[in-house]
């Protein structure tokens, strides 16, 4: 092709513009009608062909008779093993490529990510829950392999990973170069960058054993350990807040206001940025419990959602140190 | 029918869950813009009636004989679906004929050149343009038009179209030569002439 046609192709894109597209509510409709249909559509056996008469010899018969004794010792399964289902991305920020046996195909929210899959975000962001209650993020810049819905193999770039709590039970193994993470119950973070890999815990505890089978290793909360060419490095009293999780918050799947208590909502924020609560009272406390929130709230800049909702419900609310106060900040 | 066409039904018949996702994502937007550019004020129709063709697509996919591409086929089904709704409300009577069903986009690709921006006439002649680019793009191999959009609507560079991608520079600079050779056909053969010098300055 010469550069003169490339450039005809490029004048005749820039005309067209981006392609539209459908709305995600429309499209996330047709995905389960789809499904629905493709699952009708296995379910019923394919039709027969038609039957032909062979003139069949005794050999022929007793070959036919050696295959039906193997039929019934070893059955086929009649229907296809659906295939494991490891992640469901939940969120998206930008854009990102999953990458399968099928090929290559763009995420899209409310998808379901097949165990085997690797998704890899450029300048986009993704949440995804694994099992019941593990929410699991990507960074910009992250290649992540699902291997099961408890184990992921972290390729390149930065995870961050929310079980629920200190108590849940989800567990996830996360592979990396340099080892593998086991988590109990905790948020963290996992990143890796060439032969570099490190381990932030905000909350909870992490065990981290090494590739070469050394011993595991206990990193708790507000440790970072960092290992580079087997070497490791532990640094302890770390803030479980800043600039370093951020990310991680940008990216939560919004919260669902409606009708819930100001009290539910401010804990979910605290625990999404790793602040700590403090109330000017306990009377104020109470009142948080009784205000309900309505409506929808831009979740994207923490400071215009607070003065918003301080607008709302009367209820001043600041961020300072890491610690967000209910109430006049002391 | 393509190869690709015909491993990835195969797959579908065999109840494997990347390929539905695959076949959902590719085609379920495409459909849409069949649909849409056929019904342009009716955006919620054109959804409802790509859903209503995918269904039946996926329930009947045993009939797919693989003598037209899948696009092909999906699109038969497609304009089924849309007769249908049409008999059942008069509004979809608006649908016009496109470039795509009746290839008369050369004449569009003349009036381009005369660049007379303030012409009424010229200014539906570049929206059907537009629309043959658009279909053009449907009609093309799954990463294609992927790759045509970024490169030259979203202006990003091949390093960032190949880390998107997992390629090497090399590779992708080479699929895009493969993409604009594979759009340059699909444009002509809908009838919007060459691509090579159609609208030069």
């Amino acid at each position: 092709m010469t550069r003169r046609s490339e450039r005809s192709v490029e004048q005749l894109m820039k005309l067209a513009g981006e392609r539209e597209m459908p709305a995600a509510d429309a499209m996330e409709r047709a995905r389960l009608a789809a499904h629905d249909s493709w699952q009708q559509l296995l379910q019923q056996a394919p039709a027969r062909a038609p039957r032909r008469w062979l003139k069949i010899s005794l050999g022929l018969a007793a070959a036919a008779s050696v295959t039906l004794f193997a039929w019934l010792a070893f059955p086929p399964s009649s229907k296809p093993v659906p295939p494991a289902v490891a992640a469901r991305v939940i969120s998206l920020e930008g854009g990102a490529l999953s990458h399968h046996a099928a090929g290559d195909t763009v995420v899209f929210p409310a998808s379901d990510v097949i165990a085997g899959t690797t998704l890899e975000t450029a300048e986009g962001r993704i949440a995804l829950t694994l099992g019941d209650s593990l929410s699991l993020r990507m960074n910009r810049h992250t290649r992540l392999r699902f291997d099961s819905p408890a184990g992921v193999t972290l390729l390149a770039g930065d995870i961050y990973v929310d079980s629920g709590g200190v108590n849940a039970a989800g567990r996830l193994r996360i592979e990396t170069p340099a080892g593998v993470v086991h988590h109990v119950g905790t948020q963290f973070q996992v990143l890796v960058a060439g032969a570099n890999t490190r381990v932030r815990v905000r909350e909870g505890r992490v065990l981290f054993t090494p590739l070469d089978a050394g011993e595991p290793r206990a990193v708790a909360a507000g440790d970072e350990l960092r290992i580079a060419d087997g070497r490791t490095e532990l640094t302890r009293g770390l803030p479980s807040f800043g600039a370093g999780w951020d990310w991680s918050a940008e990216v939560a799947p919004p919260f669902d206001i409606e009708s819930r208590p100001l009290a539910e909502f401010l804990a979910w924020t605290a625990r999404e940025h790793g602040w700590q609560i403090r109330y000017a009272s306990a009377e104020l406390q109470q009142q948080t419990y009784e205000i309900r929130l309505h409506g929808a709230l831009d979740q994207s800049n923490a400071d215009a959602m607070f003065e918003r909702v301080s607008l709302i419900t009367g209820v001043p609310l600041q961020t300072r140190a890491g610690v967000l106060w209910v109430g006049a900040a002391r | 029918m393509t190869p690709n066409d015909q491993d990835l039904v195969g797959r579908l018949l065999r109840g494997e869950r990347p390929a539905f996702d695959l076949f959902f994502n590719e085609y379920y937007p495409k459909l849409y813009r069949f649909v849409r550019r056929r019904m342009p004020r009716d955006a919620s129709g054109a959804e409802d009636i790509a859903q209503a063709t995918l269904c039946r697509a996926l329930e009947s996919l045993r009939s797919y004989r693989g003598e037209a591409a899948l696009m092909t086929w999906l699109c038969t089904i497609c304009r089924r679906e849309m007769s249908a709704r049409w008999q059942e409300n008069r509004a979809y009577a608006d649908a016009a004929p496109l470039a795509e069903d009746d290839p008369q986009i050369r004449s569009a690709l003349d009036s381009l050149l005369a660049a007379e921006q303030a012409d009424p006439l010229l200014a539906t002649n570049r929206e059907q343009v537009r629309d043959s680019i658009r279909a053009a793009l449907d009609y093309l191999p799954a990463p294609y038009a992927d790759i045509l959009e970024w490169k030259y609507v979203r202006e990003m560079s091949v390093a960032e179209i190949a880390a998107r991608l997992g390629r090497t520079p090399k590779a992708t600079e080479s699929l895009l030569t493969r993409a604009r050779e594979a759009f340059r056909e699909t444009f002509a053969l809908l009838g919007g002439g060459p691509a090579d010098g159609a609208i030069t300055p």
